[in-house]
């Protein structure tokens, strides 16, 4: 690095060109900056504190809508349904749909809305009127301690209401997550 | 008068680069930052010479085949105070 005492004048950089490789690492970071200070120690976890540039939406996808390429926060893939046009689901079934919400994270074993409400669909109306479930990659929240929750939406953040904290992959320096935790 | 920005003093940085990522030794604080390679891009630049945020963005909307907008600057300038709270840029004037 250079030592910039003097008084500086800016100028137009004439350097060689970055290398296509760098390059495509440049535009793929250029979503999610990320700029971490790596604390040693102590089991500070809390992202907010700890970590800077992540892009904490709820929810992602691998291939579509919001993107997971670039993105920095610890998440889990879990299970995503979401409800048919009503003209989709068998008639007899339609009566009882509206008591469930259109989309659902099953999480432990439970369907959950973003809300965080659990939703007891039964089995009949999940396989009839809901989409197949495709992969969401959704974030696994901890509390102030470091100590996994669980994933959103059956934890909340402390935004919601919740108790629940994203945190990036660059926190882990202090943190023990469990072999089913994706880092991405 | 515009501000330009400017890397921290070499003597108070150690620094690791892989291909993903750059760890950063700051030797004030005795701490170790990391960094993607958007950042790491923009400490690079105003390693070479001192720049106004403006034209960092200019330059990096080229890299990266984006169009210098608002939004873009603003990001630019995020990662800029974000960068100078971790200690690695600093601001300075002509």
């Amino acid at each position: 690095m250079t030592i910039h005492h003097q008084t500086p004048k800016e100028t137009v950089a004439t350097d060689a060109p970055v290398s296509e490789k760098r390059r495509t690492l440049i535009k793929a970071s250029a979503t999610v900056p990320l700029a971490a200070t790596l604390f040693s120690g102590s089991a500070l976890a809390t992202s907010s504190l700890a970590c800077m540039g992540g892009d904490f939406s709820n929810m992602k996808f691998r291939s579509h809508g919001n993107s997971i390429n670039g993105d920095t926060a610890v998440r889990v893939p879990v299970d995503y349904y979401k409800k048919k046009k009503r003209k989709d689901c068998p008639k007899k079934l339609r009566g009882e749909l509206n008591k469930y919400d259109n989309d659902l994270y099953k999480i432990d074993g439970g369907l959950y809305h973003n809300s965080g409400r659990l939703n007891g669909v039964p089995s009949n109306i999940l396989n009839k009127c809901y989409k197949k479930p495709e992969k969401a990659y959704v974030l696994k929240l901890y509390d102030e301690c470091g100590t996994a929750l669980g994933a959103w939406p059956k934890i909340q953040r402390v935004e919601d209401g919740g108790y629940g904290t994203p945190i990036t992959g660059s926190c882990l320096t202090s943190i023990a997550v469990s072999d089913s935790c994706n880092i991405i | 008068m515009n501000k330009l920005w400017a890397a921290c003093p070499s003597s108070d940085l150690c620094a690791a680069s892989f291909e993903e990522a750059s760890l950063y030794y700051y030797r004030p604080t005795g701490e170790t930052h990391l960094l993607n390679a958007f950042p790491r891009e923009i400490v690079d630049l105003v390693t070479k010479q001192p720049l106004t945020s403006g034209t960092i963005a200019k330059q990096l909307a080229d890299l990266c085949d984006e169009e210098n907008s608002e939004a873009w600057q603003q990001k630019i300038k995020e990662v800029l105070s974000d960068l100078k709270m971790l200690g690695l840029v600093i601001e300075t004037y002509p």
